[in-house]
Protein backbone atom coordinates (compact mmCIF):
# COMPACT_ATOMS: atom_id res chain seq x y z
CA UNK A 1 0.00 0.00 0.00
CA UNK A 2 2.86 2.33 1.21
CA UNK A 3 5.12 1.62 -1.75
CA UNK A 4 1.72 2.17 -4.52
CA UNK A 5 1.22 5.75 -2.78
CA UNK A 6 5.33 6.52 -3.11
CA UNK A 7 5.07 5.87 -6.71
CA UNK A 8 1.67 7.87 -7.28
CA UNK A 9 3.41 10.96 -5.42
CA UNK A 10 6.43 10.33 -7.88
CA UNK A 11 4.30 10.13 -10.63
CA UNK A 12 2.56 13.32 -9.91
CA UNK A 13 6.17 15.01 -9.68
CA UNK A 14 7.68 13.68 -12.73
CA UNK A 15 4.32 14.77 -14.61
CA UNK A 16 4.72 18.49 -12.83
CA UNK A 17 8.22 18.77 -13.67
CA UNK A 18 7.42 17.72 -17.26
CA UNK A 19 4.79 20.35 -17.50
CA UNK A 20 7.00 23.04 -15.81
CA UNK A 21 9.72 22.56 -18.12
CA UNK A 22 7.22 22.41 -21.25
CA UNK A 23 6.10 25.76 -20.34
CA UNK A 24 9.35 26.84 -19.59
CA UNK A 25 10.48 26.13 -22.85
CA UNK A 26 7.53 27.67 -24.29
CA UNK A 27 8.00 30.88 -22.93
CA UNK A 28 11.50 30.72 -24.08
CA UNK A 29 10.19 29.81 -27.42
CA UNK A 30 7.89 32.85 -27.26
CA UNK A 31 10.88 35.11 -26.73
CA UNK A 32 12.72 34.10 -29.97
CA UNK A 33 12.18 36.23 -32.70
CA UNK A 34 9.13 34.95 -35.33
CA UNK A 35 10.43 33.47 -38.10
CA UNK A 36 6.90 31.83 -38.82
CA UNK A 37 5.31 32.63 -41.93
CA UNK A 38 8.02 32.84 -44.00
CA UNK A 39 9.00 29.20 -44.30
CA UNK A 40 5.31 28.82 -45.05
CA UNK A 41 5.20 28.59 -48.97
CA UNK A 42 2.13 30.42 -49.19
CA UNK A 43 3.26 33.80 -47.46
CA UNK A 44 7.01 33.15 -49.53
CA UNK A 45 4.27 33.34 -52.69
CA UNK A 46 2.70 36.76 -51.69
CA UNK A 47 5.81 38.18 -51.01
CA UNK A 48 7.23 37.86 -54.18
CA UNK A 49 4.56 39.23 -55.80
CA UNK A 50 5.85 42.66 -53.87
CA UNK A 51 9.57 41.66 -55.20
CA UNK A 52 9.00 41.78 -58.97
CA UNK A 53 8.97 45.81 -58.75
CA UNK A 54 10.45 47.10 -55.26
CA UNK A 55 13.63 45.89 -56.57
CA UNK A 56 16.93 48.83 -56.49
CA UNK A 57 15.59 51.88 -57.93
CA UNK A 58 18.49 53.60 -60.06
CA UNK A 59 18.03 56.93 -58.91
CA UNK A 60 20.76 59.27 -60.17
CA UNK A 61 19.01 62.68 -59.21
CA UNK A 62 18.40 61.71 -56.08
CA UNK A 63 19.76 64.38 -54.08
CA UNK A 64 18.14 66.86 -56.52
CA UNK A 65 15.22 65.11 -56.53
CA UNK A 66 14.71 65.43 -52.62
CA UNK A 67 15.43 69.23 -52.62
CA UNK A 68 12.44 70.13 -55.17
CA UNK A 69 9.55 67.43 -53.50
CA UNK A 70 10.86 70.18 -50.17
CA UNK A 71 10.60 73.10 -52.80
CA UNK A 72 6.76 71.44 -54.26
CA UNK A 73 6.16 71.12 -50.27
CA UNK A 74 6.52 74.54 -49.13
CA UNK A 75 4.96 75.64 -52.49
CA UNK A 76 2.07 74.22 -52.02
CA UNK A 77 1.54 75.26 -48.08
CA UNK A 78 2.72 78.73 -48.70
CA UNK A 79 1.02 79.30 -52.21
CA UNK A 80 -1.22 77.20 -53.89
CA UNK A 81 -2.90 75.88 -50.49
CA UNK A 82 -4.09 79.20 -49.01
CA UNK A 83 -4.78 80.90 -52.70
CA UNK A 84 -6.92 77.52 -53.00
CA UNK A 85 -8.71 78.09 -49.66
CA UNK A 86 -9.51 81.50 -50.76
CA UNK A 87 -11.11 80.57 -54.23
CA UNK A 88 -13.04 78.11 -52.23
CA UNK A 89 -14.18 80.61 -50.10
CA UNK A 90 -15.84 82.50 -52.93
CA UNK A 91 -16.68 79.94 -55.78
CA UNK A 92 -19.08 77.27 -55.10
CA UNK A 93 -18.07 74.02 -55.45
CA UNK A 94 -20.63 73.29 -58.26
CA UNK A 95 -18.68 76.04 -60.32
CA UNK A 96 -15.21 74.46 -59.56
CA UNK A 97 -16.26 71.35 -60.54
CA UNK A 98 -17.86 72.41 -63.69
CA UNK A 99 -14.58 74.44 -64.62
CA UNK A 100 -12.17 71.49 -64.18
CA UNK A 101 -14.68 69.04 -66.25
CA UNK A 102 -14.16 71.85 -69.08
CA UNK A 103 -10.74 71.58 -68.93
CA UNK A 104 -10.60 67.74 -69.10
CA UNK A 105 -12.91 68.29 -72.11
CA UNK A 106 -10.11 70.65 -73.95
CA UNK A 107 -7.53 67.74 -73.43
CA UNK A 108 -9.63 65.64 -75.52
CA UNK A 109 -7.14 65.68 -78.43
CA UNK A 110 -4.29 64.57 -76.32
CA UNK A 111 -6.75 61.53 -75.59
CA UNK A 112 -7.96 60.91 -78.78
CA UNK A 113 -4.66 61.11 -80.55
CA UNK A 114 -2.74 58.77 -77.69
CA UNK A 115 -5.93 56.21 -78.15
CA UNK A 116 -5.00 55.84 -81.62
CA UNK A 117 -1.49 55.56 -81.25
CA UNK A 118 -2.19 52.80 -79.19
CA UNK A 119 -4.38 51.34 -81.57
CA UNK A 120 -7.15 51.73 -79.14
CA UNK A 121 -9.90 52.20 -81.45
CA UNK A 122 -12.82 51.52 -80.07
CA UNK A 123 -11.79 53.79 -76.96
CA UNK A 124 -10.80 56.42 -79.31
CA UNK A 125 -14.36 56.56 -81.01
CA UNK A 126 -15.66 56.87 -77.30
CA UNK A 127 -13.92 59.83 -77.07
CA UNK A 128 -15.10 61.73 -79.91
CA UNK A 129 -18.72 60.86 -78.80
CA UNK A 130 -17.98 62.48 -75.48
CA UNK A 131 -16.00 65.18 -76.78
CA UNK A 132 -19.11 66.20 -79.34
CA UNK A 133 -22.01 65.28 -76.61
CA UNK A 134 -20.20 67.73 -73.78
CA UNK A 135 -19.36 70.26 -75.81
CA UNK A 136 -22.62 70.71 -77.05
CA UNK A 137 -25.17 69.56 -74.90
CA UNK A 138 -22.83 69.50 -71.85
CA UNK A 139 -22.09 73.67 -73.41
CA UNK A 140 -18.77 73.21 -74.07
CA UNK A 141 -17.90 70.67 -71.49
CA UNK A 142 -19.08 72.24 -68.44
CA UNK A 143 -21.69 69.45 -67.69
CA UNK A 144 -20.68 65.75 -68.67
CA UNK A 145 -23.71 64.34 -70.24
CA UNK A 146 -22.13 61.62 -72.06
CA UNK A 147 -21.24 59.90 -68.59
CA UNK A 148 -24.66 60.68 -66.89
CA UNK A 149 -26.58 59.77 -69.08
CA UNK A 150 -25.08 57.12 -71.71
CA UNK A 151 -22.32 55.82 -69.30
CA UNK A 152 -19.47 56.63 -71.38
CA UNK A 153 -16.61 57.35 -69.69
CA UNK A 154 -13.25 58.86 -70.63
CA UNK A 155 -9.67 57.03 -71.54
CA UNK A 156 -7.29 58.80 -70.34
CA UNK A 157 -4.11 58.28 -72.26
CA UNK A 158 -0.91 60.55 -72.63
CA UNK A 159 1.81 60.75 -74.88
CA UNK A 160 4.32 58.91 -71.60
CA UNK A 161 1.81 56.32 -71.76
CA UNK A 162 1.95 55.80 -75.14
CA UNK A 163 5.85 55.40 -74.91
CA UNK A 164 5.33 52.57 -72.29
CA UNK A 165 2.69 50.86 -74.59
CA UNK A 166 5.13 50.19 -76.75
CA UNK A 167 8.09 48.80 -74.44
CA UNK A 168 9.69 51.77 -73.28
CA UNK A 169 10.85 51.90 -69.57
CA UNK A 170 10.39 54.90 -67.54
CA UNK A 171 14.07 55.53 -67.37
CA UNK A 172 15.10 57.46 -63.53
CA UNK A 173 13.20 59.31 -61.51
CA UNK A 174 13.15 63.26 -62.03
CA UNK A 175 10.78 65.60 -59.69
CA UNK A 176 9.91 68.92 -62.12
CA UNK A 177 8.98 71.93 -59.92
CA UNK A 178 5.71 72.82 -59.66
CA UNK A 179 4.51 69.95 -62.06
CA UNK A 180 6.20 67.36 -59.38
CA UNK A 181 6.78 64.17 -59.50
CA UNK A 182 8.15 62.18 -63.76
CA UNK A 183 10.29 60.19 -65.06
CA UNK A 184 12.61 60.56 -68.05
CA UNK A 185 10.02 59.48 -70.24
CA UNK A 186 6.96 61.07 -69.21
CA UNK A 187 8.85 64.17 -69.14
CA UNK A 188 9.26 63.31 -72.98
CA UNK A 189 5.50 62.60 -73.25
CA UNK A 190 4.84 66.15 -71.49
CA UNK A 191 6.77 68.07 -74.22
CA UNK A 192 4.61 66.01 -77.42
CA UNK A 193 1.70 66.08 -75.49
CA UNK A 194 2.22 70.41 -75.08
CA UNK A 195 1.31 70.53 -78.97
CA UNK A 196 -1.98 68.97 -77.64
CA UNK A 197 -2.97 70.97 -75.75
CA UNK A 198 -5.22 73.89 -77.18
CA UNK A 199 -4.60 76.30 -74.57
CA UNK A 200 -0.89 76.36 -75.47
CA UNK A 201 -2.12 77.60 -79.23
CA UNK A 202 -3.18 80.58 -77.69
CA UNK A 203 -0.64 83.46 -79.18
CA UNK A 204 0.42 85.42 -75.89
CA UNK A 205 2.13 83.63 -73.47
CA UNK A 206 1.01 85.64 -71.17
CA UNK A 207 -2.62 84.30 -71.20
CA UNK A 208 -1.84 80.94 -72.10
CA UNK A 209 0.55 80.87 -68.74
CA UNK A 210 -2.50 82.58 -66.68
CA UNK A 211 -4.92 80.03 -68.08
CA UNK A 212 -2.62 77.06 -67.20
CA UNK A 213 -1.83 78.36 -63.82
CA UNK A 214 -5.93 78.92 -63.10
CA UNK A 215 -6.75 75.69 -64.16
CA UNK A 216 -3.71 74.36 -61.65
CA UNK A 217 -5.81 76.40 -59.09
CA UNK A 218 -9.25 75.59 -59.78
CA UNK A 219 -8.48 71.66 -59.54
CA UNK A 220 -6.15 72.17 -56.30
CA UNK A 221 -9.56 73.56 -54.84
CA UNK A 222 -11.02 70.47 -55.37
CA UNK A 223 -8.68 68.60 -53.74
CA UNK A 224 -7.49 70.00 -50.47
CA UNK A 225 -6.64 67.69 -48.02
CA UNK A 226 -5.54 65.03 -50.22
CA UNK A 227 -1.51 65.69 -50.11
CA UNK A 228 -1.57 66.15 -46.43
CA UNK A 229 -2.96 62.90 -45.79
CA UNK A 230 -0.33 61.71 -48.06
CA UNK A 231 2.46 63.16 -46.67
CA UNK A 232 1.08 62.30 -42.74
CA UNK A 233 1.15 58.48 -43.95
CA UNK A 234 4.57 58.81 -44.59
CA UNK A 235 8.01 57.87 -43.46
CA UNK A 236 10.16 58.71 -46.50
CA UNK A 237 7.80 61.49 -48.12
CA UNK A 238 10.22 61.37 -51.19
CA UNK A 239 10.32 57.83 -51.39
CA UNK A 240 6.44 57.35 -51.29
CA UNK A 241 5.78 60.16 -54.01
CA UNK A 242 8.40 58.51 -56.14
CA UNK A 243 6.92 54.78 -55.91
CA UNK A 244 3.63 56.09 -55.89
CA UNK A 245 4.15 57.42 -59.30
CA UNK A 246 5.72 54.82 -61.07
CA UNK A 247 2.76 52.32 -59.83
CA UNK A 248 0.45 54.85 -60.73
CA UNK A 249 2.09 55.15 -64.22
CA UNK A 250 2.68 51.34 -64.58
CA UNK A 251 -0.78 50.81 -63.87
CA UNK A 252 -2.36 53.43 -66.22
CA UNK A 253 -0.01 52.00 -68.90
CA UNK A 254 -1.36 48.25 -68.61
CA UNK A 255 -5.10 49.46 -68.87
CA UNK B 1 -23.88 -4.12 -65.65
CA UNK B 2 -20.83 -2.74 -67.11
CA UNK B 3 -22.28 -0.09 -68.87
CA UNK B 4 -24.02 0.84 -66.17
CA UNK B 5 -21.19 1.14 -63.73
CA UNK B 6 -19.22 3.35 -66.80
CA UNK B 7 -22.50 5.31 -66.92
CA UNK B 8 -22.43 6.03 -62.94
CA UNK B 9 -18.29 6.62 -62.70
CA UNK B 10 -19.09 9.63 -65.67
CA UNK B 11 -21.84 10.61 -63.32
CA UNK B 12 -20.02 10.68 -60.36
CA UNK B 13 -17.52 12.51 -61.95
CA UNK B 14 -19.41 14.94 -63.24
CA UNK B 15 -20.81 15.29 -59.94
CA UNK B 16 -17.21 16.15 -58.46
CA UNK B 17 -16.22 18.69 -60.89
CA UNK B 18 -19.25 20.72 -60.29
CA UNK B 19 -18.69 20.16 -56.52
CA UNK B 20 -14.86 21.59 -56.54
CA UNK B 21 -16.46 24.70 -58.99
CA UNK B 22 -19.10 25.91 -56.44
CA UNK B 23 -16.63 25.09 -53.43
CA UNK B 24 -14.46 27.43 -55.69
CA UNK B 25 -17.34 29.92 -56.62
CA UNK B 26 -18.29 29.77 -52.40
CA UNK B 27 -14.62 31.31 -51.74
CA UNK B 28 -14.73 34.28 -53.61
CA UNK B 29 -18.64 34.48 -53.08
CA UNK B 30 -17.59 34.50 -49.17
CA UNK B 31 -14.85 37.44 -49.93
CA UNK B 32 -17.17 39.59 -51.00
CA UNK B 33 -19.40 38.73 -48.62
CA UNK B 34 -16.97 40.13 -45.71
CA UNK B 35 -16.14 43.24 -48.02
CA UNK B 36 -19.86 44.13 -48.36
CA UNK B 37 -20.94 43.83 -45.35
CA UNK B 38 -18.29 45.41 -43.54
CA UNK B 39 -18.06 48.83 -45.79
CA UNK B 40 -21.75 48.75 -45.39
CA UNK B 41 -21.26 48.65 -41.33
CA UNK B 42 -18.78 51.47 -41.85
CA UNK B 43 -20.67 53.64 -43.90
CA UNK B 44 -23.64 53.04 -41.62
CA UNK B 45 -21.41 54.54 -38.82
CA UNK B 46 -20.43 57.32 -40.47
CA UNK B 47 -23.87 58.86 -41.40
CA UNK B 48 -24.94 58.28 -37.92
CA UNK B 49 -25.57 61.22 -36.32
CA UNK B 50 -26.26 60.41 -32.41
CA UNK B 51 -22.15 59.98 -31.98
CA UNK B 52 -19.29 61.72 -31.76
CA UNK B 53 -16.28 62.21 -34.65
CA UNK B 54 -14.47 60.40 -31.86
CA UNK B 55 -16.83 57.56 -31.01
CA UNK B 56 -17.30 56.90 -34.60
CA UNK B 57 -13.35 55.95 -35.29
CA UNK B 58 -13.14 53.79 -32.59
CA UNK B 59 -16.35 51.60 -33.97
CA UNK B 60 -15.16 51.91 -37.41
CA UNK B 61 -11.54 50.33 -35.94
CA UNK B 62 -13.88 47.85 -34.27
CA UNK B 63 -15.85 46.76 -37.23
CA UNK B 64 -12.92 46.68 -39.67
CA UNK B 65 -10.01 45.01 -37.43
CA UNK B 66 -10.90 41.66 -38.25
CA UNK B 67 -10.84 42.05 -41.89
CA UNK B 68 -7.54 42.55 -41.74
CA UNK B 69 -4.26 40.29 -41.48
CA UNK B 70 -2.14 43.25 -39.67
CA UNK B 71 0.62 41.49 -38.64
CA UNK B 72 0.93 39.95 -42.11
CA UNK B 73 1.06 43.30 -43.75
CA UNK B 74 3.82 44.34 -41.06
CA UNK B 75 6.01 41.41 -42.03
CA UNK B 76 5.51 42.01 -45.57
CA UNK B 77 6.25 45.58 -45.84
CA UNK B 78 9.35 44.90 -43.60
CA UNK B 79 10.46 41.42 -45.94
CA UNK B 80 11.69 38.60 -45.29
CA UNK B 81 15.45 39.56 -44.67
CA UNK B 82 14.81 42.31 -42.36
CA UNK B 83 12.39 40.64 -40.29
CA UNK B 84 14.50 37.96 -39.86
CA UNK B 85 17.15 40.35 -38.34
CA UNK B 86 14.98 41.32 -35.92
CA UNK B 87 15.21 40.20 -32.44
CA UNK B 88 11.70 39.51 -30.69
CA UNK B 89 10.86 42.26 -28.53
CA UNK B 90 11.61 44.34 -31.94
CA UNK B 91 9.59 42.40 -33.82
CA UNK B 92 6.80 43.18 -31.75
CA UNK B 93 7.56 46.56 -31.42
CA UNK B 94 7.16 47.58 -35.16
CA UNK B 95 4.55 45.60 -35.51
CA UNK B 96 2.82 47.34 -32.78
CA UNK B 97 4.02 50.81 -34.09
CA UNK B 98 3.14 49.16 -37.79
CA UNK B 99 -0.80 48.41 -37.02
CA UNK B 100 -1.27 51.73 -35.18
CA UNK B 101 0.11 53.70 -38.05
CA UNK B 102 -2.10 51.63 -40.36
CA UNK B 103 -5.23 52.14 -38.41
CA UNK B 104 -4.64 55.78 -38.40
CA UNK B 105 -4.32 56.01 -41.78
CA UNK B 106 -7.12 54.11 -42.59
CA UNK B 107 -8.90 56.25 -39.96
CA UNK B 108 -7.42 59.78 -41.40
CA UNK B 109 -9.29 58.74 -44.86
CA UNK B 110 -12.94 58.83 -43.69
CA UNK B 111 -13.06 62.39 -43.18
CA UNK B 112 -12.88 62.19 -46.96
CA UNK B 113 -16.28 60.40 -46.88
CA UNK B 114 -19.41 62.29 -47.90
CA UNK B 115 -21.90 60.67 -49.12
CA UNK B 116 -20.12 58.15 -51.75
CA UNK B 117 -21.36 55.31 -52.95
CA UNK B 118 -19.39 51.89 -53.60
CA UNK B 119 -19.38 49.66 -56.64
CA UNK B 120 -18.31 46.44 -56.04
CA UNK B 121 -16.44 44.11 -59.02
CA UNK B 122 -16.42 40.59 -59.68
CA UNK B 123 -14.00 38.89 -57.44
CA UNK B 124 -10.86 36.96 -59.12
CA UNK B 125 -8.98 33.82 -57.56
CA UNK B 126 -4.99 33.68 -58.34
CA UNK B 127 -3.73 31.18 -57.04
CA UNK B 128 -4.44 31.34 -53.02
CA UNK B 129 -5.53 34.52 -52.87
CA UNK B 130 -8.68 36.73 -54.01
CA UNK B 131 -8.59 39.93 -55.18
CA UNK B 132 -11.87 42.17 -54.64
CA UNK B 133 -11.95 45.13 -57.10
CA UNK B 134 -14.37 48.01 -56.11
CA UNK B 135 -14.84 51.55 -57.13
CA UNK B 136 -15.44 54.72 -54.77
CA UNK B 137 -17.96 56.59 -57.12
CA UNK B 138 -18.16 60.30 -56.39
CA UNK B 139 -21.12 62.54 -55.92
CA UNK B 140 -20.09 64.06 -59.33
CA UNK B 141 -19.32 60.96 -60.57
CA UNK B 142 -15.42 61.89 -62.04
CA UNK B 143 -13.48 61.58 -59.19
CA UNK B 144 -13.81 57.94 -58.83
CA UNK B 145 -11.06 56.03 -57.18
CA UNK B 146 -10.59 52.55 -58.03
CA UNK B 147 -9.59 50.09 -55.18
CA UNK B 148 -8.47 46.28 -55.03
CA UNK B 149 -8.96 44.46 -52.28
CA UNK B 150 -6.05 41.46 -51.80
CA UNK B 151 -7.43 38.68 -49.48
CA UNK B 152 -5.41 35.28 -48.77
CA UNK B 153 -6.87 32.36 -47.10
CA UNK B 154 -5.38 32.58 -43.54
CA UNK B 155 -6.09 30.21 -41.16
CA UNK B 156 -8.13 32.10 -39.41
CA UNK B 157 -10.37 32.62 -42.75
CA UNK B 158 -9.93 35.25 -45.51
CA UNK B 159 -8.35 38.52 -44.79
CA UNK B 160 -7.04 41.39 -46.88
CA UNK B 161 -3.45 41.95 -46.49
CA UNK B 162 -2.58 44.58 -48.99
CA UNK B 163 -4.74 47.40 -50.49
CA UNK B 164 -4.44 48.63 -54.44
CA UNK B 165 -5.63 52.68 -54.63
CA UNK B 166 -5.91 53.76 -58.22
CA UNK B 167 -3.28 51.15 -58.94
CA UNK B 168 -0.43 51.66 -55.61
CA UNK B 169 -0.16 48.97 -53.47
CA UNK B 170 0.06 49.85 -49.87
CA UNK B 171 2.63 47.04 -49.09
CA UNK B 172 4.91 47.80 -51.52
CA UNK B 173 4.64 51.96 -50.93
CA UNK B 174 5.92 50.86 -47.42
CA UNK B 175 8.22 48.28 -48.41
CA UNK B 176 10.47 51.30 -50.50
CA UNK B 177 10.42 52.94 -47.95
CA UNK B 178 11.65 50.79 -45.62
CA UNK B 179 14.24 49.54 -47.54
CA UNK B 180 15.26 53.11 -48.56
CA UNK B 181 15.42 53.64 -44.95
CA UNK B 182 17.37 50.47 -43.43
CA UNK B 183 19.92 50.40 -46.46
CA UNK B 184 21.39 53.62 -44.80
CA UNK B 185 19.88 53.47 -41.01
CA UNK B 186 19.39 51.29 -38.66
CA UNK B 187 16.58 49.24 -37.26
CA UNK B 188 16.05 51.46 -34.24
CA UNK B 189 16.00 54.81 -36.37
CA UNK B 190 13.01 53.39 -38.40
CA UNK B 191 11.09 52.76 -35.27
CA UNK B 192 12.05 55.93 -33.55
CA UNK B 193 10.57 58.07 -37.00
CA UNK B 194 7.74 55.05 -36.32
CA UNK B 195 7.49 56.11 -33.18
CA UNK B 196 6.83 59.70 -33.73
CA UNK B 197 4.41 59.15 -36.32
CA UNK B 198 2.49 62.17 -36.88
CA UNK B 199 -0.48 59.87 -38.34
CA UNK B 200 -1.27 59.03 -34.29
CA UNK B 201 -2.92 63.04 -33.81
CA UNK B 202 -5.98 63.18 -35.43
CA UNK B 203 -6.70 64.69 -39.11
CA UNK B 204 -6.60 68.09 -39.00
Amino acid sequence: MRKRQHASIVLLLLLGIFLLSTSLAYAADTNKPDTSGFESSDIAALEKDFETQSSDVFDPLSGYNRLMTTVNDKLYFWVLKPVAQGYNYVVPEIVRSSVDRCFTNALFPVRFVNNILQLKFKRAGIEISRFVINTTVGIGGLADPAMAWLDLHPYDEDLGQTLGYYGLGGGFHIVWPVFGPSNLRDTAGMVGDFFLDPINYIDNMYISTGIHTYKRLNHTSLHIGEYETIKKDSVDLYILLRDAYEQKRNKDIEE
Amino acid sequence: MKRFNQIFLVFLGFCLICAANTALGNDEAAVKKILVTKTNQVITTLKRKDIKKEEKREQVIKIITPMFDFKLMAKLSLGKKHWMELSAEKQKEFVKLFVRRLKNSYINKLDFYNGQTIKYGTPTARKKIILMPSTIISKGNNDNISMVYKFWHSPTGWKIYDIEIQGISIIRTYRSQFNQILRHKTIDYLLKELRKSPGEKPAR
